[in-house]
């Protein structure tokens, strides 16, 4: 399947003077899509456009053969996506499965067979069943982090997006959500942003990298860690040119950065790769600032 | 984990929305988080010792009407007030979800105010306790040249509009209003507010110094007087206010629930001119109906 789901066009979005999102252009297809970034880099902004929670302010947004401009195209979005966001709160009173099945009427699942039974297929994905039946508010941050996930995996949506699903979870739930979401991207469009570079190696073969507003980088994974190629080098000591340099476990150091003629190289990682990616461009946008 | 379940398929795709049986699925919802409420259940059960306690102290008389429609009004509607300000006021934490879902406000809106049945359906409850009791032990009527406390000489056409507007409409209406102040003031403390504006400006025009038009002109019209015996302090027999029919006072607070609805449904931008014209359809009827009643 090649075909576009998502575009994005020249798409901007400002508080105030501030610019969250400048010239954005992005064609999504089904499959899953990592998008990387700093803090503040306008992932939040850009997926809550997407989630129909937010209108751009400039471009043009198409999403599953809708416009979110209009109601009737938001409507028709928001009954193919499920969205995870960065942060929510939930109503008192409910149970975990109580939660997710008011939920799934506002899914427009009215019929209260099919949904109980949507319901606990969703609370098994995220391995919630054994908490389903406590309150909302006895759960741990991480089973909470899970519950959000599960509303959105209700009905099979077409799109996803996950605005930093992983936070609070543990490596065991991390990789039973790997499963669930690989699974997902088989179909659906899923676009996912992370802090973690683990999350976008395992999972994606597409990643997308937001600084300031811009994309930085968007193409194939494996396309960035190369960019890394002959950057990442081990040494006894932090070297001073450099951009980034740890002390590993072996008591070596992994610098990252332009290294010197005789340097030990060794294979780069996508994290290494998005370190260089972020690091070069301030350093290029210094050097404009300077000039 | 089972690994089938993963591979299974969702039990249905979401079918072709149905309007009205998505309405109907949240509105039952809703009707659940209501009567699970703990400013619900709670006056239930303060309800139904305090009826039954009337009935047991006045020696086999029923329940006295006035402290009967007021106990309603009370628990159901005051209280009410708050639960439903509370369920439309609960997802205001989650509104960054639930703003993207495909049913949309006004329909949420709009099951909140099915949802307010239920305390209309405990004011029936208690009203038809009240008729109960009251049909097989009648009050015991000391000699007066008054009627008797349980409306003895009036007609069913007056006594039942009178005591449905008191109770069960005032249970619906209290609750209704908690849905309106939530949807336009979307914030915690307004339900406080709400209640204390609603207390006070219900208790003003109650007062039985007063006329008849500005008895009426209240949420909860006080259509009935009580007459007590100076030397015993008993109520010895409760009496209509003159000058207010009951039946068209009924109507009239029947058109302040259904203008309570439409003002909830205006926050949101859609159905806006059927809903203005609903709107000036009730306050047209709710006009007659106040005229009627004191005609
Ligand atoms: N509601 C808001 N009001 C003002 N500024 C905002 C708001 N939301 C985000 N921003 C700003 O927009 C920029 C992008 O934020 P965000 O999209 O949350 O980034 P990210 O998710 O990548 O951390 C930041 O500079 C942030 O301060
Ligand atoms: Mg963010």
């Amino acid at each position: 399947m090649n075909t576009t789901t998502v575009a994005l066009t020249d798409v901007g979005k400002s508080y105030g003077r501030a610019d969250a999102l400048s010239d954005v252009t992005l064609a999504l297809r089904p499959g899953i899509t990592g998008l990387l970034g700093p803090n503040g880099a306008g992932k939040t902004t850009m997926l809550r456009i997407l989630a129909t929670a937010l209108a751009a302010d400039r471009g043009t947004v198409e999403v599953l053969g809708s416009d979110p401009g209009t109601a009737t195209g938001r409507t028709a979005v928001r009954r193919r996506l499920g969205y995870v966001p960065q942060e929510t709160g939930f109503p008192r009173g409910f149970t975990a499965f109580s939660f997710l099945d008011y939920l799934a009427i506002l899914k427009e699942w009215s019929d209260a067979e099919t949904r109980h039974a949507e319901v606990r297929r969703v609370v098994e994905l995220v391995d919630l069943t054994d908490v389903a039946p406590k309150r909302v508010s006895a759960l741990s941050g991480g089973q909470r982090r899970r519950l959000v996930l599960a509303q959105a995996m209700i009905g099979q949506p077409d799109l996803l997006v996950l605005d930093e699903p992983t936070t609070g979870l543990d490596p065991a739930q991390r990789g039973r959500l790997r499963d669930v979401l690989g699974r997902a991207g088989e179909s659906a469009t899923v676009l996912i942003s992370t802090h973690q570079t683990e999350d976008v190696a395992a999972l994606c073969e597409r990643v997308v990298v937001l600084d300031g507003g811009r994309v930085l980088f968007d193409g194939a994974v494996t396309d960035l860690v190369r960019q890394a190629t002959g950057r990442v080098w081990m040494a006894d000591d932090r070297h001073p040119a450099a951009q980034h340099a740890w002390r590993t476990g072996t008591g070596r150091v992994r610098n990252v950065g332009d290294p010197p003629p005789d340097a030990e190289l060794i294979e780069p990682d996508l994290e290494d790769a998005y370190l260089l990616l972020v690091g070069d461009a301030a350093h290029d946008a210094g050097l404009e600032a300077v000039s | 984990m089972s690994a089938g379940l993963i591979h299974a398929e969702s039990p249905a795709p979401a079918a072709v929305a149905d309007g009205r049986a998505t309405l109907l699925a949240l509105a039952r919802a809703d009707a659940r988080r209501y009567v699970r409420h703990p400013l619900f259940v709670l006056p239930c059960a303060v309800v139904l010792v305090m009826v039954v306690a009337s009935v047991v102290q006045r020696d086999g008389g029923g329940t006295d009407p006035m402290f009967g429609t007021m106990m309603i009004a009370f628990f159901f509607g005051v209280f009410g007030f708050l639960v439903a300000h509370r369920l439309t006021n609960s997802m205001l934490r989650t509104r960054e979800l639930a703003g993207v879902l495909p049913v949309g406000r006004q329909v949420r809106t709009l099951s909140l105010c099915l949802a307010c049945l239920v305390s209309a359906a405990a004011g029936t409850a208690t009203v038809g306790f009240m008729l109960v009791t009251a049909a097989f032990w009648p009050p015991d009527g000391e000699p007066s040249s008054l009627p008797v406390a349980w409306f003895g000489d009036y007609p069913a056409s007056t006594v039942l509009p009178a005591l449905i507007a008191m109770g069960p409409v005032a249970a619906l209406g209290g609750p209704l209003l908690g849905v309106v102040v939530a949807r336009w003031m979307p914030f915690r403390g307004s339900g406080l507010l709400g209640v204390v504006v609603l207390v006070v400006a219900t208790a003003i025009p109650a007062s039985d110094s007063r006329g008849s038009d500005i008895r009426l002109a209240s949420a909860w019209p006080v259509l009935m007087d009580e007459h007590v015996d100076p030397d015993t302090e008993q109520i010895i027999s409760t009496t209509f206010v003159p000058g207010i029919t009951p039946g068209w006072a009924l109507g009239w607070v029947l058109c302040l629930c259904g203008l309570a609805v439409v003002a909830a449904l205006l926050r949101d931008p859609q159905h806006r001119r059927p809903l203005l014209f609903a709107g000036a359809g009730l306050t047209l009827a709710a006009a007659a109906c106040y005229a009627l009643a004191l005609a």
